[in-house]
Parts: structure tokens; sequence; C-alpha cells
């Protein structure tokens, strides 16, 4: 054989190795090796905050806030971080610090006006002295609605076309890429990943929010943000996502994360096309299901799982529910209307399995996470005791902490993101999120497993491999179950769930009971049922004006369950809640610590009025809710 | 102290001290001055740049500041004319002092300022903050 063709052999099998390894860890269910010391095939879970607003977000900045981007980062990794108030000279009034760091996060700016914040910031670019940004730097509260009701018209120091802003928001943008570069830890150790990412900020009439995070893979991004000015509309922005980012071919890749559904009026999860309203196609539905496989189900705004209406018999969908249903209704209180059901994840969920029925694609098949949305740049804050507020469409925070509850009372600290990934590394945990094997949490670290097959071991809670028999025998949450191996074949759902350790002088909450969620499809309508499948055995309670809590709990919940009504011809989802004891609510901590008492009306100084609202929990019911498993039957 | 005297010192103390509420698109509980002040920092900025979307809450805000401003100055009016039936010296020691309470007041922090970038609570020294 010619020496030179053997060699050449040699480095092509040598270039293309990469590339076979990874085309087969696609196919395989657990990968065998990685680049972190830390590396488990039968997967973590990794908690973190996919949601971060910086001094980049108008709404951040205009309310006092000065994180940077690399401060945010320092934060998720556990140091020490100023807040606002400043004094005259900038030193902060206040420190918050997470007693126990993130593995991941990502600072999520709002793309749309970086130009104009860079510029109204730095004496050195042109527009700095315009009216507009002599009204931010002075009056900053009324320039944000100044600016932020802007819409798509450039602001005249931006140019004509905004082509001064677009070349100001380079800034910004370079600073959030450094940042995650920066507090990427490359070391075999792997103790933290960072995504750059952003928020593409749309809304449609009244403010219905349609709000979306664009988290990428890897430090491979487009040289400019998809905006919502640029990209008005969620096709727009999966189009813009394709040409500048995966079609490149360097390695580019993103997920969209829609988020507050809560506060879209029903919008978000309309399965039309925003520009002329026509309904999706096939190729649509497939489109939104692969660039959006999950959803934010739980943040500072509010829950967005399900609704808690007359026809609902769902207890623990009264959970953190805000009283409107988009933004406009947070200011404009007589116009404020329900959120319907159409708000909620649970319904889209349910519309998922209707409209795989009639476009052969399910554009709603999301996985879920959780994130708090802080706009103090303040990733994985989510303890409700000492809850400094989110900084964003709060309550302002200028020079002076103001004597108040320093948020909405209808708003809470957030949750958190949980990842099942084999280490902790940016492909890892990126491949999660488009595996959708991810969990949301109302803040605290409870570990959520589920799986679903039809020969799961019925003794699984009580053997010792519950992972590894799991993969082996199930599909894990995000999955989809193949069809039943024989008639008659029910499946088999797997769930444990272990609370929260919490801190030696500080432990978590006692779980209360872990449920079952199923939606299926019968007679072209989705019916739901929540089954408690373990725990809900005991009394707990908490002492609203201590806060101590009292009761039994579990520190560990796990079932095997069969689906006794299973029927192989409908279509069908399960997904996994586990609910903590009742604890305070954040409101109730402040309320405390101020000295309020309800019984005691002179107790009840101004700006605390809410502290005694009777429509707002003194308590709240922390938890879990994993991404689904869907059943689809065969054609 | 003549009628008008009276009359337009009531008016431009309570335009300056007394709290109204106002939306805008924050709930304020504030002077007519500052309700005055934001107008024309709006208005500023919207002949500048043009309204855009936001043209409802300008209208809005020119709207309550007509209304805040006729009431006032009708009440004013009413409380002037009561007081026309006390001598000048009178009436304008009763008018003076009604000034001077409400500028005193108006010097602790009484009013609800969300839209303020320094303080969600103003005295009347700081309602341009």
């Amino acid at each position: 054989m010619d020496p030179r063709k053997s060699l050449s052999a040699l480095a092509l099998t040598l270039l293309l190795l990469p590339g076979i390894a990874a085309a087969e860890s696609e196919e395989a269910p657990l990968r065998e090796a990685g680049q972190c010391e830390n590396f488990d095939p039968l997967r973590r879970p990794f908690f973190g905050d996919l949601h971060v607003h910086t001094r980049h977000s108008l709404d951040a900045s205009t309310q006092g806030t000065r994180t940077s981007p690399r401060q945010a980062y320092a934060f998720a990794r556990g140091e020490s971080l100023g807040i606002q108030p400043f004094d005259r000279d900038g030193a902060p009034g206040r420190f918050v610090q997470l007693k126990r760091p993130l593995d991941f996060a990502a600072v999520t700016d709002h793309a749309e006006l970086f130009g104009e914040l860079a510029t109204c910031n730095d004496p050195d670019l042109p527009g700095y002295d315009s009216l507009v940004c002599r009204v931010y730097r002075g009056w900053p509260r009324m320039a944000f609605f100044l600016m932020n009701g802007r819409g798509a018209e450039p602001f005249s120091f931006c140019g004509e076309r905004g082509e001064v802003c677009a070349a100001a928001a380079r800034g910004p943008w370079l600073e959030i890429q450094e940042a995650a570069e920066e507090a990427q830890d490359r070391s075999p150790s792997c103790r933290f990943s960072s995504f750059v990412g952003y928020e593409w900020t749309k809304s449609v009439e009244s403010a219905s929010n349609l709000h979306r995070n664009v988290i990428f893979r890897n430090e491979v991004v487009p040289e400019a943000p998809a905006d919502a000015i640029r990209s008005p509309t969620p096709e727009s922005l999966w189009d813009d996502l394709d040409r500048d980012c995966r079609e490149v071919g360097k390695g580019c890749d993103a997920v969209v994360i829609p988020h507050n559904s809560n506060l879209s009026a029903g919008n978000m999860f309309r399965l039309q096309r925003l520009d002329d309203g026509e309904p999706y196609g096939t190729e649509e539905a497939q489109r939104r299901a692969y660039n959006e496989p999950l959803v934010e189900i739980m943040q500072h705004k509010g829950d967005s799982e399900c609704s808690l209406d007359a026809s609902s018999e769902d207890e623990a969908c009264g959970f953190e529910k805000l009283p409107y249903d988009s933004f406009m209704g947070r200011f404009f209180t007589l116009g404020r209307q329900s959120p319907a059901a159409s708000n909620y994840v649970r319904h889209a969920l349910g519309a998922g399995l209707l409209a795989r029925e009639s476009l052969g694609s399910n554009p709603l098949a999301f996985g879920v996470i959780g994130s708090t949305d802080t706009h103090l740049g303040t990733p994985g804050l989510v303890s409700e005791r000492g809850y400094p507020g989110h900084g964003g469409a709060g309550i302002p925070v200028g020079e002076k902490l103001p004597d108040m509850l320093l948020d909405p009372i209808e708003y809470n600290p957030g949750g958190l993101a949980v990842l099942w990934a084999e280490e902790n590394s940016r492909d890892a945990l990126f491949e999660a999120m488009r595996r959708r094997e991810t969990y949301a949490t109302s803040g605290p670290r409870i570990t959520l497993r589920f799986f679903a097959g039809y020969e799961l071991p019925a003794d699984l809670c009580q053997s010792g491999d519950f992972a590894r028999k799991g993969y082996a025998s199930g599909v894990p949450m995000g999955g989809e179950l193949p069809p039943p191996p024989a008639p008659g074949s029910a499946p088999t759902l797997a769930i444990s769930a272990l609370r929260d350790p919490g801190l030696p002088h500080e432990p978590g909450s006692l779980l209360a009971r872990l449920q079952v969620v199923k939606l299926s499809v019968r007679e072209g309508e989705v019916r739901e049922s929540v089954v408690d499948v373990a725990g809900g055995d005991g009394q707990a309670g908490v002492d609203t004006y201590s806060c101590r809590v009292w009761g039994s709990g579990h520190d560990r919940l796990c079932a095997v369950w069969t689906d006794p009504d299973f029927d192989p011809d409908r279509p069908a989802l399960y997904y996994a809640r586990v609910l903590e004891n009742p604890s305070c609510r954040w409101s109730t901590w402040a309320c405390n610590a101020q000295g309020i008492d309800c019984r005691l009306p002179d107790s009840v100084r101004e700006g605390y009025e809410a502290c005694c609202d009777n429509r707002i929990p003194r308590t709240t019911q922390e938890r879990a809710w994993s991404s689904a498993i869907w059943y689809t039957p065969a054609p | 102290m003549s009628l008008r005297g009276s009359r337009w010192l009531i008016f431009l103390v309570a335009f300056a001290t007394l709290p109204l509420p106002y939306f805008l698109p924050e709930g304020e509980n504030a002077p007519a001055l500052r309700l005055f002040f934001l107008t024309w920092l709006m208005s500023a900025v919207y002949i500048a740049e043009g309204p855009g979307p936001l043209a409802a809450i300008w209208g809005m805000a020119i709207f309550q500041l007509l209304l805040w401003t006729s009431l006032l100055y009708l009440g004013a009016s009413l409380l002037a004319r009561l007081l026309s039936t006390l001598t000048p010296w009178l009436r304008g020691i009763l008018a003076v002092s009604l000034a001077g309470v409400l500028l005193f007041l108006s010097l602790s922090e009484i009013y609800r300022t969300p839209l303020s970038s320094a303080q969600s609570r103003s005295s009347l020294l700081e309602l341009f903050e």
C-alpha cells in the first residue's frame, strides 16, 4: 500500500473520529466519557438559573441596578454582591450572597435597547447628550416608560435606520460574551457553566407577553442578537437563529425558552403565525418544537403551571398566581382580566396533544424549567426569607430603601432550572435541554427523577439502582414512550423525589406528597387527572407569626405507579409534581420582620397594608415539576 | 389682600403642594406641579422624537393636568369667595396662613412618587428628582 495513502487514510480517520463518536453518542442513551472528572453516566441534577438581567436591561438599570454580567456570574458562583440603593459615592446599601452556589447560569438581558443604553451611559458615544439620554440619566423611571414603549422606530440619536445604536450595541453584546467566557470553568473540576444568552422581548396588544430567552450552546454566537425589532415574530426569530447561527456551521446552536405565559393573555401558545394569523402547518409545528423544547414554568412574576378556575379540581394550582393576565394589569387595576386556562402550560401541553392529531407533529411538546428573572443580577437568589425584591417591574429602589414591601406582593422570589446531565459542561447541559431531561423548582433544591416504561420493576423504589434500571427499562422525563410491547401493556411510572437537604443549620422542608398529572385525549377533548402516588399522609403546617413549621413529612418520596386507565389508542402525557410541606411566604417573613401583626391595626404601617390582604396567602407550598413523558399511538 | 390676590395665592400654593392622585402610567399622589413637570418632560421627548405608541399616555397626562388645574382653580375661587366677607387684612392673614401650613406640611415626605428616580416618597423639595 502506498504509505502516503495510508497516512492520508489515517489522518482522515482521525479527523472523522470525533464526528463518528458524536453520532454514536446521539444514539446511545448514556455517554461513556466526558471532559469533567466528575462524569456520571447515570447523570446528576445540576441547579441553575437561565433568566438573569443586569444593568444592560432597561427595566433593571432604570430601577437602580448596576450589576454587570461579570458580577452576576460571580454571584452565581458564590461571591457577595452589593446592590441598590447606592449612596452618592456609589457604595451599595445592601449585600447579598448565595448560601449554595449555582452549577450554571445565563445572563439574558433584554436585547432590544442594548445600543440605546450603551449610548446613554457612555459620554464618548454620539447621542450621549440627546434629550432622551438626558431624561434616562436624570429621570430613569420616566425614561423606562418613554423608551420601553417606543416600538420599532429608532430614536433620532440612533440614526435614520438605527445604525448608530446598532453599532453601540456591539459593546454590551461583547461584554456579555466575555463575561460568560470568563465564568466558564474549563478545568477538569467543572464547577460552573455559563451560557451566552439574551431575552427577545416582544409584546402584543395590551402588553401581553410573548417574551422568550435565547440560550446558546457555547461561545459561538451571532454577531448581533436577533431582537424583537429585527425579528418581530417568533417565526422570524427561529429563521434568524437558523440563518445566523445553526447554518453558519461553526458549532452554533440555540434553544428558545418562552416565559410568563401567565401574562400573555392567551397568546403565548397560539398555534398561528404572529404576522398574518395563518394557522400552523406541520412544518411550523416541527420548527416550534425544535426551537422551543422548553418553557419556563415558574419565576418572579408567578407560576404558569395550571389555571385555578371554577372548572379546576386541582387545588395545588392555587400557587403563586398573578391576578391579571398581561403586564397592563399590573398598572391598570380597573381593566384587569383574570388569566384564562389558555395562559398556562398544562393547557398548552393538552393543546399540543390535540394538535399532533391534526398536524402530525406536536408543536407544544416542551419540557419545563424554572428561573428567577432577577433584575438585580442575582441568579439563584430564591430564598423566601430576606427576599430583596426582584428589581424589575417591581418597586424601584433609588438612593434610599423605601419603607415598604420591596416587591408587589403578588410576585415571588422565583425558581430554579434543573438539568439532568452527565457532567457540568456546556455540551452536556445543552443536550439535557435539547432532550428535555429537565425540571423546574419553585426555589428549593429538590431532586426529582422520573422514568416511564412497560417493564420497570415494581420494587424500583427499594432497589439501589433506580436510575440504572430506569434508563435500562424506560425513558426519562422529556422522553417519548414507545408503543406497548404487547396488547394489554400499560406504562409504569417510576418517580423519586428527595427533599432539599438545605444547610446543616437551615435544612430544607420535608416533602408532603408526590403526584402524577396525566393528560389524555378522548373524543377530541383533553382529559386531565391528578393522582397522589406517594405521601399525603401527614399533617403539617406553619405558625405564620413565627414562621416555625410543625408536623410530619418525608425525606424521600418514591412511587412505582401503573396507569389503570391507559388506552393505547389515545395520546397521553404524564408529568410528576412534588410538593413540600407549607412554609412562610416571602411576604410573611418581610411583614413579620417589620412587626406587622394583622390582629393589631396600629401595627400596620403605610406601605405594608398588603401584609393583611386576605387574598394573598401567608404560606407557600414549594414544589418541583418534572418535564412530561409523552405517549403517541402508532399511526 | 385683594380677592384676586387671595385666590391666586391659594391656587398657586395648592397647585404646588396639595397631594393629588394621578396615573402616569404608575399611580402617584403628588402636587399638580409634579404632574406638570412630568407632562412637560414627556412632551419635550415627544416633540423631539414623536410620541410613538405611547401617545395615549401623553394624552392622559395632559387630560389629568387640565382636569386638576381646573379643579384647583375652581376650589381656590370658591375659597376666596368665602373669604370675601372678611376684611382685606383678615383675608390676607388667613390666605397666607393656609399657604404657610400647606408649605410647611409639604416639606415632609408626604407625597407618593414611584416615578421618582431616588425614592418612592418625596417632599416638595424632591418633586423634581
